[in-house]
């Protein structure tokens, strides 16, 4: 487009001229888009839609000043890992001309399509994008709650909480009995709970190795299962307990007074209690009116568009894309692909169905890791597997791919992490 | 002055009213083939640059690989059954029309 157009249309006159234009040209000129949540899906959006539509007025919403990342925090609760090496800031967004806003979004208008902040500042736009992540259901397990969380971490949400949990394993004696306690499906990073169970008995066997660990899972499996299961054996024998649903594992109540986790037949007491809460999309989305009943957010799986409210978009954990998972990995891709979506609607083309892809690495051990990958159809606005595609890393690992799959996902994280930050 | 103003305003209108014409669509060159930013080809190579990456570290970097090199290795891995890796896994999910694209698309232009 003409610079002179361009130049135009940022003065007042190409503006009272707007109000006769096509729809076309002025929501494509002027377009107005507020991207909510810096994390995998926010910060990639944003990226993308301030690269795909450079006249765009892109603005993202993230209250802190540095993103920290739950992919490989399990890697620092193990002590084998920096939590710095987790931490990214947003510099390269604004560098971008991104308008970087740092604060919380207290509510949304789909009506007047606009955001409002925490700092009293109203945002409009013409298309929403919310990547707003997870947030923990206080209410949905008896003696949970917020003031809980420095007695038994969640480290579900990775900063101080991750490098709490590892300095309670620094501290617990040798002999101490760890608790991990699973939430009932979904949740953010289906094999995240297992691979830190790996990644803790790793750390054990070397410091603390008469300690045991005891998995209390509200699943009756889980993902990677066989996979994780033999490694535990290979690898730790018998530190690792999993206590699934069939055998009454899920926690009922949890009370940390005593350091103790109910279930509806056992009481087991633990050194250090790590309590994966239950979760639902993160709590913007429910003011937003974009997440249903269930607390996570229906959209149209070609555009991201919420079936609820249209104008906003939505990617990421909050979203209920099932068979893709909560991962960084489809958080970052379902992103980009909602950003060529959104240009499209603004350019008046519809948006089109395509094939996504998933793969998520966990470690088993320092030197060992194991996958899971899917490839995914959005035809009819639904997500689809594409049957004979996906799969995890075959059992008889005989040519060594566990030692590459380590590798690869270091690989994957740096590739990743500066795709979404620069 | 007020006559300027005026003109001003006139050719602002005309100006706007004809770029109109060229829909954003066109000025980023979107077609439903090709290599559009916006096209299909183009939401089918997102899923490719969160392990390969756009330059810099990743598994396996793509840079400097011909269209053709890009398309051998995809059908490789697309037809190798016993291959367990997650780029064997994924593969069996493409046709290979979808990999002709996404190869021309990634592959570096002579
Ligand atoms: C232990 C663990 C290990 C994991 N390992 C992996 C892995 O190996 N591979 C993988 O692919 N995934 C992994 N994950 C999953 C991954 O962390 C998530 O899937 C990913 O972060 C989802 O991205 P998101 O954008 O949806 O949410 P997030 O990354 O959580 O981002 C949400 C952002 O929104 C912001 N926000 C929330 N509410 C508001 C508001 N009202 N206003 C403004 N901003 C707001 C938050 O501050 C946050 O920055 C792991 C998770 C855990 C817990």
């Amino acid at each position: 487009m003409s610079v002179s157009r361009r130049q135009l249309l940022a003065s007042g006159l190409a503006l009272s001229a707007g109000l006769s234009l096509p729809r076309l040209a002025r929501a494509t000129r002027s377009a107005k888009l507020v991207v909510l949540g810096g994390g995998f899906g926010g910060a990639t959006a944003a990226r993308y839609l301030k690269r795909l539509l450079p006249s765009a007025e892109v603005s993202l919403v993230e209250p802190n000043e540095e993103y920290v990342s739950c992919p490989f925090s399990n890697l620092v609760i193990s002590g084998l890992r920096d939590l710095s090496a987790q931490t990214f800031r947003y510099d390269a967004l604004s560098r971008e001309g991104i308008r970087v806003v740092r604060a919380m979004a207290t509510d949304v208008a789909a009506a007047s399509r606009t955001v409002t902040l925490s700092t009293g500042d109203k945002l409009p736009f013409d298309r929403l994008v919310m990547s707003p992540g997870i947030s923990f259901r206080w209410d949905a397990l008896e003696g949970y709650e917020e003031s809980v969380v420095q007695a038994m971490p969640h480290a579900w949400k990775a900063g101080s909480q991750t490098v709490l949990l590892q300095q309670q394993l620094k501290a617990m004696p040798d002999g101490g009995v760890v608790l991990i306690s699973v939430p009932p499906a979904p949740f953010r990073c289906p094999p995240g709970p297992y691979e830190r169970a790996s990644l803790i008995a790793h750390y054990l066997k070397r410091e603390k190795p008469r300690s045991k660990l005891i998995l209390l899972d509200s699943n009756a499996r889980f993902s990677k299962q066989p996979l994780f299961t033999a490694a535990w054996q290979t690898h730790y024998s018998s530190m690792v307990e999993w206590r699934g649903a069939s055998d009454f594992g899920g926690v009922t109540r949890v009370d940390a007074g005593t350091m103790q986790l109910h279930t509806d037949f056992d009481v087991e007491r633990g050194d250090v209690i790590n309590v994966i809460p239950p979760q639902q999309a993160g709590e913007i989305a429910q003011r937003a009116g974009v997440a249903d009943a269930t607390g996570w957010c229906p959209v149209n799986a070609i555009s991201f568009e919420s079936r609820l409210v249209p104008g906003i978009h939505v990617v990421g954990d909050a979203t209920i894309a099932a068979p893709m998972p909560k991962s960084a990995f489809a958080a970052n891709q379902q992103a980009k692909v909602c950003a060529i979506q959104v240009a499209r609607l603004l350019s008046d083309l519809a948006p089109q169905a395509t094939t996504l892809a998933n793969t998520c690495y966990s470690y088993t051990t320092a030197e060992t890791a194991i996958s899971v990958s899917g490839v995914y159809r959005s035809d009819d606005g639904n997500f689809q597997n594409v049957s004979g595609a996906g799969g995890m890393s075959p059992a008889d690992d005989q040519s060594g791919l566990a030692a590459r799959e380590a590798i690869q996902a270091v690989d994957w994280f740096s590739a990743i992490t500066r795709e979404t930050f620069g | 002055m007020k006559f300027r103003s005026a003109l001003a305003t006139l050719s602002a209108v005309l100006l706007v009213a004809y770029s109109a014409s060229s829909t954003l669509a066109e000025e980023q060159g979107v077609s439903e083939a090709g290599h559009a930013p916006l096209g299909s080809t183009a939401a089918l190579v997102v899923s490719c640059s969160g392990c390969h990456g756009e330059g810099g570290r990743a598994i396996v970097s793509l840079e400097g690989l011909s269209a053709d090199d890009i398309e051998a290795r995809f059908l490789m891995y697309r037809r190798t059954t016993a291959g367990g890796s997650s780029m064997h896994r994924m593969a069996r999910g493409y046709t290979e029309e979808q990999i002709r694209l996404i190869a021309d698309y990634l592959g570096r232009k002579p």
